[in-house]
Parts: C-alpha cells; structure tokens; sequence
C-alpha cells in the first residue's frame, strides 16, 4: 500500500530481543500494523513513526528512510 | 491475536475492521438476494425471502452484540478502527473510497444506457441493487487489500 520505504524495525527489534507482539503492546498498536511495516508492506502514520523511533530511543531516519534514488520526496 | 478476545485496543481495533467488513458483506448478500428476489419465479423468491430472513436475525443477534462487546470491552471511550492508523484501519478507508468510486462509475453508466437498464427496472429494484454494490465493493475490497501475504514471524 502506497510508496516504498525501507526500514530497520526487523533489526532493532533483534537488537532489543523483542518480538512483533511485543513491540506492537509497547507502542499501542496491533501486530498486524508492525508485520505489515516491517516487510514494506504499510506505510505507517508519522505518529506511529515517531513512536517507534522513541521506543528505540534512535532518530526516526534512523528507522524509516527513502530507497536509494528516489528523489519524489 | 484471538478475533473475539483482543488483548489490547489496538486488536480489538483489528477485530472491529474484520467484523465490520464481514458483517457489511452480509448485509450485501442480503441485499443481493432482495434483488434476486425480484426476478425469481415464485417458488424460488419464497426461499429467497427465507435466507434473507436467516441473514437478518444473523446481523441482529450475532454481529451487533459483538460489535458492541468489541467497542466497549476495554472501557473509557468506545474503540473505533476508522479512528486507528493501524494497518486495517487505513484499509477500512481505502475499502470505503473503493466503494464509493464504484458506486459512482456504476451510476455515471446507468445514466448512460438509461433505455436499456433503467427503463426496465424499479426503483426499488436499482436502489438495492446500487446499496448490495456498495457493500459487497466495501467488503471485496477490504479483504483484497488486506489479505495475508505472509508478514514475517513473531518471533524476537
């Protein structure tokens, strides 16, 4: 659904030990919304990003960013 | 995730997106075989009234009381999926402008063959027939751009 962007949430939740179920409980949404996200599938709201870059406590480019070449931004 | 035992308000957000869609599609089925009803000989119309009878008493006794069992489950303000920015909550609004557009470019073409279609058929009859199109283009298109395409594993 809508434009690709990449992101980093598999990684980070590794680095933290967590699964989707709990990420999804830690930032108030279903584990279908951080499925979907993280295979690209599901742009997320801003909200939803800046929750999970606070949860990860990293800048949210340090989870979301544009692929390469895409200047449409 | 249990569909009728979500434990958060963001599942149970979830499980209000897929009773709303199955319920609306219901609904459609109904509306579909009113509109059966009125080309059918009489014979078939009598079990066709049944069904959509069966299908009535469904959406009264089983898919409101768990919509309202899912709506107030976690107290405090009523859930609502087409408040959520959740992924099934963005797909209830894409289902719902989806549906919109084809009610649209189905009327725009009615209007255009106005002697071959609406000379023929009642009111009443069109009328059903544009609501069933509604509901089964909602339902259709929040199962399509839903569907489970395999979302990785939960696991850490």
């Amino acid at each position: 659904m809508s434009a690709a962007l990449n992101n980093r949430i598999r990684v980070l939740r590794a680095e933290h030990q967590l699964s989707q179920s709990q990420l999804a409980e830690a930032i108030e949404v279903s584990r279908k919304t951080i499925s979907t996200i993280e295979v690209g599938r599901f742009v997320p709201s801003t909200i939803i990003a800046l929750k999970l870059a606070r949860f990860f406590n990293v800048p949210v480019e340090q989870v979301f960013s544009l692929p390469d070449g895409d200047a449409s931004a | 995730m249990s569909f009728l035992n979500p434990s958060s308000r963001a599942e149970a957000s979830d499980s209000l997106a897929l009773l709303t869609a199955c319920g609306t599609g219901l609904v459609a089925l109904i509306y579909a075989f009113k509109v059966a009803e009125a080309y059918a000989s009489s014979g078939l119309a009598s079990w066709l009234d049944i069904v959509q009878l069966v299908g009535g008493v469904l959406v009264l006794l089983v898919f409101l009381p768990l919509f309202y069992f899912l709506k107030t489950r976690f107290g405090g303000t009523t859930v609502s999926p087409w408040k959520s920015d959740s992924f099934f909550g963005t797909v209830l609004k894409r289902a719902g402008l989806a549906a919109f557009g084809l009610v649209l470019m189905s009327m725009i073409i009615l209007t255009t063959m106005d002697r071959l279609v609406l000379a023929n058929v009642t009111p009443e009859v069109l009328l059903d027939a544009l609501i069933a199109l509604a509901l089964i283009g909602f339902s259709a298109s929040f199962f399509l751009l839903g569907r489970d395409m395999g979302e990785g594993c939960d696991t850490a």
